[in-house]
């Protein structure tokens, strides 16, 4: 029977993130949060494996006022156990500290064999967290993984190099972050939602996994986070084909987009 | 003159009545044994008690549709057809079984009921209906050869060979009664009017006694093996629809005025109060349907209207609701015979089919059983939504509903910024106007689309204008749940739906007047089931109400033709106030319209997904308002509105314009 861990994170849903048009920052009061999508194909993934196989899997989640309905949201797609650290201290936490918690996460819910992580979240997209993971606890690492096959007590996996795709084959227990193309994640009816709501999920204190202090300190710190703005100049240059061509021109110089 | 009376096996050897009877057994053993089957299939014994509860009859349904045949009566030629089959078999079956009971039972006692007046009348009787018998079965093999082939009916070996059968005893029960007559020679064979005529060709063509007697002998043993085998064979084939379609057009269902309401299988506050509770929806195999509609699908004659009427098929969908039927018929009566199949891992319903269907309701408006498709299909998307396997494109919009409320996706600034628009046009919110006789609500298509967006602006002029006191409920309008119903996700829809039922619920003296069929319908209709019953009028009810007083004038000159919303006319039988709008202009009918409309092809939430079609609804709804030489298409819906103006741009279309109802008239 496999023991799969899934990482998975509370992100801030951007697609419904509001910028105030003025100072151009996150409108924190309209904040609403999700498990990103790379996490939801993981979960999926963790399911799949488990309804081919068997198994057991564990969602661990580290964070910040963490809500255990967003969990169970996760944890109807067919998760059995779920393991959560929220803690003010993780709050402005860097992919450092994350990968430093859910490695503590992990060996406190039990040896897994796999531990499968999203390959980005949905807010920070860093790509950083499985690798990390892998090597706070030691274990090999596949990234960007498009297919999985597990064996017996090997897993084969599909990862998609620039320009072709690689096949790896390797020994468990192993950490594996996956990405979009691998699956569609089924969407949980309400009524899989409320069953789910059964389940349970364990919040653990963050002394209970014993990290030392430096290793809950952030390395990189956030200055600030501003959006783009895009706007049209909403210019129209009339006059017959040769004059407009030449009004184009001489507009593109001036601001300076061609020479 | 002596009495008339009928002489049973007068022709045939002494002691035919026994072997007749004993030949009878097997074909009898074989029915019974069909019989169980059947009902092994509908769900054993439950089946009987639901087939013969007395509390589920309806006797004016029964009246209507199976003893003056109403609904099949629509269609003439197929009215007539089956008017003559039906009755002629009733009238020629109970005909013979007085014989026998005469023959059997009665002679026992020296009575004779066939005898003077009344058997005249029942020799007269048994012709005529012979005779409509046998028309109507040539026409019924007509139109599966040749020429007069229709397109809907299927060439089926076991279709052919029912009818034929059919065909041969009307034909051959005629050659035996003219052999009869001529032999006999009877002073009252007049009354047998159409065997008397046989009997005067038999007399011209001159043909010698004996080989008569051996005609007439082994005819009647022919005719009587056939009857027989065609009697056995009714469970096993579709002939079973005379008994299941005539309790089908005749028990008692939620019906009027609505046609279609799907049902509520929990709800989410119930079931907050009791977490424990397990829920069972949707269906997987034909096991989980209950017996009704298992009923239902076994009578099924495989007309094949509801193809011809839906929307998904003409536009070259996979789906055809004949065929979900069908399959599911086939299903159920391969249900006897072996294990319970899951119809979602066979392939026997794929997702693209289920999720081609717009819901619109064409396919049991036109059905003469009374089938009901949506039933089905509806369960079978429950079911998806259930195991969590709704197609991207599907989840996606179930996921907008759940993080914005709105099937677009769209944040609620955009709302805000609408009503704000249409503030600036007078409109108030209730907060603002409380004494508001009218609540306008203006639904997902008005708050975030702009082409809908203009005719929420133009409804709010001409309510101000015509002083209508209404009033906006502002931002806590969120999504009907609609779309997630229409997509299989009843929690979904309910949580929206209690969001709503919780803020309309504080007004309940208030009307509601929406321009959005879907809103409407599900705001009249399904609401009710989740505890609320709200008063509502489409705008169109209000706009007929404006015409008729003198209150608003249409442009002139527009040369137009009209579009029903199917959630309108077809679902809410609401096709007159429309007309009556439009009654000032004068109006090109499309040939379908009214209850008979075809749809845009946005219903059952296919506006937010792409379904493979070869043409969409829309063009081909398009090419038809075009034949009517309307330059002005009018519509009554946001979404067939959006669709069909679609249409027109894909299609390069400058002479033909999409208008909304609203937009016909002048507010200036």
């Amino acid at each position: 029977m496999l023991n799969i861990h899934v990482c998975v994170k509370q992100s801030i849903d951007i697609n419904s993130l509001e910028y105030d048009p003025d100072t151009l920052r996150p409108r924190l009061e309209t904040l609403q949060f999700r498990i990103g999508d790379a996490d939801l194909c993981a979960v999926e993934e963790a399911v799949r494996i488990k309804e081919n196989n068997g198994g057991k899997v564990t969602l661990l989640c580290a964070g910040h006022n963490i809500n255990p309905d967003i969990i169970r949201e996760a944890m109807a797609i067919g998760a059995d156990d779920a393991y959560v650290v929220s803690d003010p201290l993780v709050r402005d936490a860097d992919q450092w500290v994350y990968a430093n918690v859910l490695a503590a996460l992990s060996v406190l819910a039990g040896q897994p064999d796999i531990i499968l992580c999203g390959e980005s979240s949905l807010d920070d997209s860093a790509y950083q967290v499985g690798p990390r993971i892998a090597e706070e606890l030691d274990l090999p690492s596949i990234t960007h993984v498009t297919r999985l096959e597990v064996k017996e007590r090997k897993i084969i996996a599909e990862r998609a190099i620039e320009d072709g795709v690689e096949i790896l084959e390797v020994e468990l227990p192993v950490v594996v972050s996956v990405g979009l193309e691998i699956n569609t994640p089924r969407l949980p009816s309400l009524l899989m939602i409320r069953a789910a709501s059964r389940k349970n999920v364990n919040f653990i204190p963050l002394d209970a996994i014993k990290l030392p202090k430096e290793k809950l300190s952030s390395l990189v710190k956030y200055c600030d986070i501003k959006a783009i703005k895009v706007g049209r100049k909403n210019v129209v240059l009339s006059g017959s084909l040769e004059e407009i061509a030449s009004m184009l021109l001489s507009v593109l110089k001036s601001d300076g987009v061609i020479q | 003159m002596q009495l008339p009376i009928r002489e049973n096996f007068g022709l045939m050897p002494h002691g035919t009545d026994i072997t007749m009877y004993l030949v009878l057994i097997p074909f009898v053993l074989v029915f019974i044994y069909g019989v169980y089957l059947r009902l092994i299939s509908y769900d054993g014994f439950k089946s009987i008690k639901f087939l013969l509860n007395p509390a589920l009859l309806d006797t004016s349904l029964l009246i209507r549709n199976v003893i003056l045949q109403i609904k099949i009566m629509r269609y003439k030629i197929s009215g007539f057809m089956h008017i003559g089959i039906m009755y002629g078999t009733i009238i020629l079956f109970f005909g013979t079984l007085l014989i026998f009971i005469e023959n059997d039972f009665f002679r026992f006692f020296n009575i004779k009921i066939l005898s003077g007046g009344f058997y005249l009348l029942y020799e007269f009787l048994l012709d005529l209906f012979g005779l409509l018998f046998i028309i109507g079965l040539i026409i019924a093999i007509r139109r599966r050869v040749g020429s007069l082939k229709l397109k809907r009916l299927r060439e089926k070996k076991e279709y052919f060979a029912t009818l034929l059968g059919l065909l041969f005893i009307g034909v051959s029960g005629f050659i035996i009664e003219g052999i009869r007559i001529y032999i006999t020679n009877v002073a009252w064979a007049k009354y047998s009017f159409f065997g008397w005529t046989i009997s005067e060709l038999i007399k011209m063509l001159r043909i010698d006694r004996t080989v008569l007697l051996f005609t007439y002998q082994s005819l009647w043993w022919i005719h009587a093996l056939t009857a027989f085998s065609l009697l056995a064979a009714v469970p096993y084939t579709n002939l079973i629809h005379s008994f299941l379609a005539a309790f089908n057009t005749s028990y008692k269902r939620i019906r009027e005025p609505v046609i279609y309401v799907p049902s509520t299988p929990f709800r989410i506050l119930e079931l907050d109060a009791k977490p424990e509770l397990e829920i069972k929806t949707g269906f997987k195999n034909v096991a989980e349907l209950d017996t009704n509609h298992r009923i239902a699908i076994d009578s099924c004659m495989d007309c094949g209207r509801c193809e011809e009427s839906c929307p998904a098929t003409s536009s070259g969908t996979l789906l055809s609701p004949r065929n979900v039927i069908q399959k599911l018929r086939a299903e159920l009566r391969y249900m006897p015979h072996g294990n319970i199949r899951d119809i979602f891992a066979t392939g026997i319903l794929s997702l693209e089919e289920i999720y081609a269907c717009t819901t619109c309701g064409a396919c049991l408006e036109t059905c003469p059983a009374d089938i009901n498709p949506l039933d089905y299909l509806f369960e079978a998307r429950r079911a998806v939504a259930n195991m969590g396997k709704l197609n991207k494109q599907v989840a996606r919009i179930i996921a907008n509903l759940i993080r914005t409320k709105n099937p677009f996706g769209l944040p609620r600034s955009l709302k805000e910024s609408s009503i704000n628009e249409l503030k600036k046009l007078g409109a108030k919110t209730i907060d603002e106007f409380p004494e508001a006789e009218y609540i306008y609500w203006l639904g997902c298509m008005a708050l975030y689309d702009e082409r809908v967006k203009n005719v929420a602006k133009k409804i709010v002029k001409i309510l101000i204008k015509n002083d209508v006191s209404f009033a906006l409920l502002g931002p806590e309008e969120v999504c009907t749940g609609d779309p997630a119903r229409r997509i299989g996700e009843e929690g979904r829809y309910q949580e929206l739906a209690y969001q709503n039922i919780r803020l309309l619920s504080k007004y309940p003296d208030k009307t509601i007047i929406t321009h959005c069929p879907h809103c409407f319908n599900i705001f009249k209709n399904e609401y009710r089931d989740l505890g609320i019953k709200l008063k509502i009028i489409h705008h169109t009810q209000l706009l007929s109400r404006l015409v008729s007083n003198g209150k608003i004038k249409p442009i002139e000159g527009l040369k137009i033709t009209f579009h029903d919303a199917c959630y309108l006319s077809r679902i809410n039988k609401i096709v007159e106030e429309p007309r009556k709008a439009l009654s000032c202009i004068g109006l090109n009918e499309m040939n379908r319209h009214g209850k008979e409309t075809f749809c845009c092809g946005a219903g059952g939430g296919n506006y937010w997904y792409e379904v493979k079609r070869n043409k969409k609804e829309s063009v081909l709804r398009i090419e038809e308002a075009i034949s009517t030489g309307a330059d002005v298409l009018v519509v009554e819906c946001p979404f067939c509105l959006v669709m069909l103006e679609d249409a027109v741009k894909t299609l390069g279309i400058n002479k033909l314009k999409i208008l909304e109802l609203s937009e016909v008239f002048k507010t200036e």
